[in-house]
């Protein structure tokens, strides 16, 4: 799979990666000497730049286009600077830089009440850089680099600016994220060792043309690098860090943890995985999709029985990403393409119900399902947020959920794993009942609370999610194109 | 066939949906009359359609829709035969009559927004559902109605019990949906398309060429049927359907009579009809799955008619009626025969309309009166005329008393049991008639000709309005022709069945008068009253059975909901915290413990630290001499 494309003339994935990444200090320094306001309107505007860029592209994609950029870095260890953006880095760029944007625009009011905002905007900046260097570098040096860059703000976030316990929330964050990290580590180190090589597009090509002797090495390699982005996408039985960081990080956190940085997870797997390791999925393929199978039943239930909002919202991406790990772990075409394309759609829904989560946390303080009730004529835009967000999670059509869920199941179906589907299916009713209750408890009822609509400025973030999750439901064929694009370059039809 | 008219009768009103609160905003008024008009305008545009579905003729249209990477695509597709028009005309022409009920019976309520956007986004589904010719659209519009029914039911949502009706509608539709994605599913990976033909041709290639075994095609068909199962109401997922009527009264004529649970039916009767025919797959291959369809339809009549005799809610009584009548239909598909199918569709169109009838009759009395039981109406036949004879018309039709609508259908039905000689089910199907029209003369004794109850015979009642009498009348009015359609049925879907035999028209004899003698004893005639029955013991115990609804409720929700929920809750304390979590903070804490042996040392103490260097040092010069000396 060496990389055919295009080398761009002007450095534009440069800029989309490292502005955002050479501003923080400005976007701090101006919170310091003007005002955290001040910080956060600049904030946005660098965050605009990333998502200008990856717009300016999406003609291109759909195209099938590919472009890269490689500089020499450090000449003396081979080292290069080479960021692409093809159909698989495409969608995920997408997406961390749409919710970017989107959590800084809520943060700007959510945020308002909280202490050292000049701070928080400027690691809100980095966490946001380190995601979109994880998805565009092509060099596994770099992009383990970013993939730490990822962490440590947000162990900071949740540290500085959490609910409840946080230093041993997000202690306990950090070290789980940490030890997956350092398994990724050992091996790209092995990788690197075997082959000599960094870039993970000619990996991919020395791999394939490895021998049968490597073959035990290779899948151990595999194993490694699924424990690392394992431990990220919360696949049971690592998925304990994940309630408690997503409960307890502050709301816009939450969604750029959920929305974004468990996804940068997704994009490691294909990339890494599907992309430079195929062939061990045919051996470690089906361990995966079990566990696979333990996520999505085992959040689903979870979920059903958390009375804190955030909580339960937390248990259901424990579950969803079941959902897209299973997609992957079949390695079928149609099976990698639906977990991608799950990872967007997860991604906007989950980012709307934290957001609507949010703003019943921003006027009521309160965020335990047996003390809300009866806000659905108080809170109408909220109410149908969580509605649609719900029922898009929970896989219900016309919304895109459903179709990334259907050729998810179509993947497994196409490797014989019937029963596992079965279960998938099912669980499927699972997670319609659980938003049902959450719906319920939250918005119907006879209780009657005092308190107005959400402010228009967190508002505003979720009508775009809203919309979202809506469109991807009818006018999703040219993301799927890229997808389905991604997903025959990854697994080519044999 | 009106421009289009095959994509616009569903698109405009799902379309439509979406502007209702924007002309709402203009005025109550606005927003009521225009959800009326989006509604007819459908139907004009699916009635449109019937001259060239006329005969038998299948039309079929394909759009690439879905990229699969390269060349592959799913399409979206649109079918134009006798079935989907047929169907299409019913959602969108009896929607379009309740719609206009809903003017007068809602005008009251708060949140009509909602309300009309979710019957607009209804029969869109509805009309879409019937017009796809794909599996996957199919499930697409299958949720869609799914989810308004939830919307609809729930509509009253500070009501507690109309929440949680909406939930069981919702959940326990989606696992009948669940098995049907499986089934789906499993066509289409290994099929490689979506398409009601191409399923039905590469099936029958795969069976021809040996690829494939026949229960390969009985697995998917039956978890297919499970989707029909759920959405029609059939035991074992019933137990939604007499909750559902928690909902404004228009939903309930709305999910009976024209939406939501004639998809069940419908779906059966399109396998039949497009992808496994008789030609090509012939009903003894596939008979395990005709049984199934015969026999949970044979059972469910008579179970829910059961139900349906002791019932006090006015709505709920129509409400067993209809997963008996649907029952009835699902019997007569599983017989495998073209008076099987004729019979079913028959049915289907003669059951919308005095259903929609019964149902609004049941609104305009609710309405009237202001409560939902039994006991507190009677004698309403004296203020209420319009709404009494039309509620007569379609008890009588629903009963199948001759010359109304329900008798020719209903004998068709009976008459393709007895052609397939499947006494059972022909002996259950009989049975459930009887029991209907039992329970249906009760229903019409207790709310028209009983003596009124203190409360009516003080305050009198008023007669609906007449944007309520109208769609009234009009159902009235079709459900008395109907029954005299049944030549021009045949000619329209292409297919003739001979008249009803000896035997046949006995049976409905036997029926009308074993049915109509309990009910003249009971109810009309006040020969025996009802409360001995239930002081005998036997009596006694059957009437708490069937009030409990033979326990199934009672039992599903202590295994599925509070066990399910009581075993998560038990997983989350125990496995979750102790276990998994558990086991983390073991790891830090024995870090930490074994941490906390080194930190002994450091006592930083000068002497300590100074003989500790010295002891280094010492090491590292042996080590050095034994190195040289070495």
């Amino acid at each position: 799979m060496a990389l055919v494309g295009e080398q761009l003339e002007i450095p534009l994935l440069t800029v989309a990666v490292l502005l955002p990444l050479a501003l923080t200090p400005l976007t701090f320094l101006i919170g310091r000497k003007a005002s955290w306001r001040a910080a956060s309107v600049f904030s946005h505007a660098v965050f605009a730049i990333p998502l200008g860029i990856m717009l300016w592209f999406l003609p291109s994609m759909i195209e099938g286009a590919v472009f890269y950029e490689s500089y020499d870095w450090v000449p003396f260890y081979g080292l290069r600077f080479s960021l692409v953006l093809d159909s698989l880095s495409y969608p995920f760029a997408l997406l961390v830089s749409l919710m970017g944007i989107l959590t800084a625009v809520y943060s700007h009011k959510y945020m308002e009440r909280e202490h050292s905002l000049d701070a928080y905007m400027a690691l809100n900046q980095l966490f946001m850089a380190g995601m979109l260097g994880v998805v565009l570098v092509s060099n596994l040096f770099l992009f383990y680099i970013f993939w730490e860059l990822m962490l440590i703000p947000s162990y900071a976030l949740i540290a500085y600016w959490g609910t409840g316990n946080t230093r041993q929330v997000s202690f306990k964050y950090f070290v789980f994220t940490h030890a997956g990290a350092l398994s990724l580590l050992i091996g790209i180190a092995w990788l690197a060792a075997l082959f000599g090589n960094l870039d993970m597009f000619e990996l991919a090509d020395m791999a394939a043309g490895a021998g049968a002797e490597l073959r035990p090495v290779l899948t151990t390699i595999a194993i490694l690098i699924f424990i690392g982005v394992g431990i990220k996408m919360a696949v049971f039985p690592f998925h304990s860090w994940l309630p408690d960081a997503y409960a307890e990080a502050p709301t816009p956190v939450s969604v750029m943890l959920s929305a974004a940085m468990t996804k940068s997870g997704v994009y490691a797997f294909a990339r890494l995985i599907t992309g430079i390791l195929p062939f061990t999925l045919q051996d470690i393929g089906w361990a995966i999709a079990f566990l696979a199978v333990i996520n999505m039943v085992w959040g689903g239930m979870m979920s059903m029985v958390q009375n804190d909002v955030k909580r339960l919202l937390a248990y259901s991406s424990i579950s969803q990403m079941g959902y897209i790990v299973f997609g992957l772990a079949t390695a079928t075409a149609i099976g990698l393409q639906g977990g991608i394309f799950q990872t967007l759609n997860h991604g906007f829904a989950k980012a709307l119900l934290f957001m609507a989560a949010g703003t019943l946390i921003y006027r009521l303080g309160e965020r335990d399902l047996t003390k809300l009730g009866g806000l659905a004529s108080r809170m109408p835009v909220t109410a149908i947020a969580v509605v649609l967000g719900g029922l898009s999670v929970a896989g219900t059509p016309p919304l895109g959920t459903f179709i990334s869920e259907w050729m998810i199941f179509s993947g497994g179906l196409e490797k014989g794993w019937t029963l596992s589907v079965a279960v998938a299916v099912f669980a499927t009713a699972i997670t319609v009942g659980y938003y049902l209750r959450l719906v319920r408890a939250l918005f119907f009822g006879e209780k009657q609370p005092e308190v107005r609509e959400a402010p228009s400025m967190l508002l505003a973030p979720m009508a775009v999610l809203m919309f979202l999750v809506v469109i991807l439901g009818f006018l999703n064929a040219p993301l799927l194109g890229i997808i389905a694009r991604a997903s025959i370059i990854l697994l080519p039809p044999s | 066939m009106l421009p289009y008219a095959a994509w616009l009768s569903w698109v405009i009103p799902l379309v439509g949906s979406l502007f209702v609160p924007l002309f709402f905003r203009l005025g109550k008024k606005v927003g009521e009359w225009y959800s009326v008009a989006v509604v007819a305008i459908a139907a004009v545009f699916s009635i449109s359609m019937i001259p060239d579905a006329w005969g038998g003729a299948a039309q079929v249209i394909r759009v690439p829709w879905l990229p699969l990477g390269g060349d592959a695509w799913v399409e979206a597709s649109i079918l134009i035969d006798p079935l989907s028009v047929m169907m299409a005309s019913i959602a969108t022409g009896v929607g379009a009559l309740i719609i206009l009920y809903s003017v007068g019976y809602m005008a009251r309520e708060e949140g009509l927004p909602r309300y009309y956007f979710f019957m607009l986004f209804f029969i869109g589904g509805m009309t879409g559902l019937v017009m796809a010719e794909n599996f996957l659209q199919l499930y697409i519009f299958w949720e869609i109605v799914g989810l308004c029914s939830y919307g609809l039911i729930s509509f009253y949502y500070k009501k507690k019990e109309a929440t949680h009706a909406g939930i069981k509608a919702f959940v326990t539709t989606r696992v009948g949906d669940a098995a049907m994605l499986i089934g789906i599913l499993l066509l289409f990976t290994s099929l490689g398309t979506f398409n009601y033909f191409e399923v039905g041709e590469r099936l029958h290639e795969a069976l021809t060429a040996g690829n494939m075994g026949v229960g390969f095609v009985l697995l998917s068909m039956l978890l297919i049927f499970g989707g029909a199962v759920g959405k029609s109401a059939q035991f074992p997922l019933h137990v939604w359907l007499p909750d559902a009527m928690v909902g404004p009264t228009p939903v309930s004529a709305l999910i009976h009579a024209a939406t939501m649970v004639k998809a069940g039916v419908y779906l059966v009767a399109r396998l039949i009809l497009t992808v496994i025919p008789f030609e090509a797959f012939s009903p003894a291959m596939l008979a395990e799955w005709y049984t199934t369809i015969a026999l949970i339809g044979g059972l469910t009549a008579f179970m829910a008619a059961t139900m349906g005799l002791v019932s006090n809610d006015i709505k709920r009584v129509i409400a067993y009626s209809t997963i008996s009548q649907l029952a009835l239909m699902f019997a007569a598909l599983g017989m495998a025969s073209e008076v099987g199918w004729f019979g079913g569709i028959f049915h289907i169109l003669s059951h919308s309309i005095f259903k929609a009838l019964l149902f609004l009759a049941a609104g305009a009395v609710i309405h009237a009166v202001h409560t939902n039981n039994l006991d507190e109406m009677g004698g309403l036949r004296r203020y209420m005329p319009i709404t009494f004879w039309t509620s007569l018309i379609g008890v009588l039709a629903l009963s199948g008393v001759p010359p109304l609508s329900g008798f020719w259908s209903k004998d068709v039905l009976i008459e393709s049991a007895l052609e397939a000689g499947n006494v059972p089910v022909y002996l259950l199907m009989v049975g459930a008639s009887i029991l209907t029209f039992i329970y249906s003369l009760r229903w019409l004794y207790k709310v028209f000709l009983a003596p009124p109850s203190p409360h009516i015979a003080e305050h009198g009642a008023h007669e609906a309005p007449k944007v309520m009498t109208i769609p009234l009348i009009i159902l009235a009015g079709l459900t008395l022709v109907v029954g005299f359609f049944e030549p021009f049925l045949g000619d329209y879907t292409g297919i003739h069945i001979a008249g009803p035999s000896m035997v046949t028209l006995l049976s409905s004899a036997a029926i009308l008068l074993v049915g109509g003698g309990v009910g003249y004893l009971f109810y009309i005639g006040g020969v025996v009253r009802p409360e001995q029955v239930r002081a005998t013991p036997i009596g006694g115990a059957l009437h708490k059975l069937l009030v409990n609804r033979y326990y199934i409720d009672d039992i599903y929700y202590k295994v599925f909901v509070d066990g399910f929920d009581r075993l998560s809750g038990v997983l989350l304390r125990f496995v979750e915290l102790r276990v998994i979590d558990g086991f983390n903070y073991a790891i830090s804490k024995a870090t930490t413990a074994a941490v906390q042996v080194f930190r002994n040392i450091q006592t930083g103490e000068s002497n300590i630290n100074l003989s500790g260097f010295i002891i280094g040092i010492a090491i590292l010069l042996l080590l050095f001499i034994s190195l040289i000396l070495g």
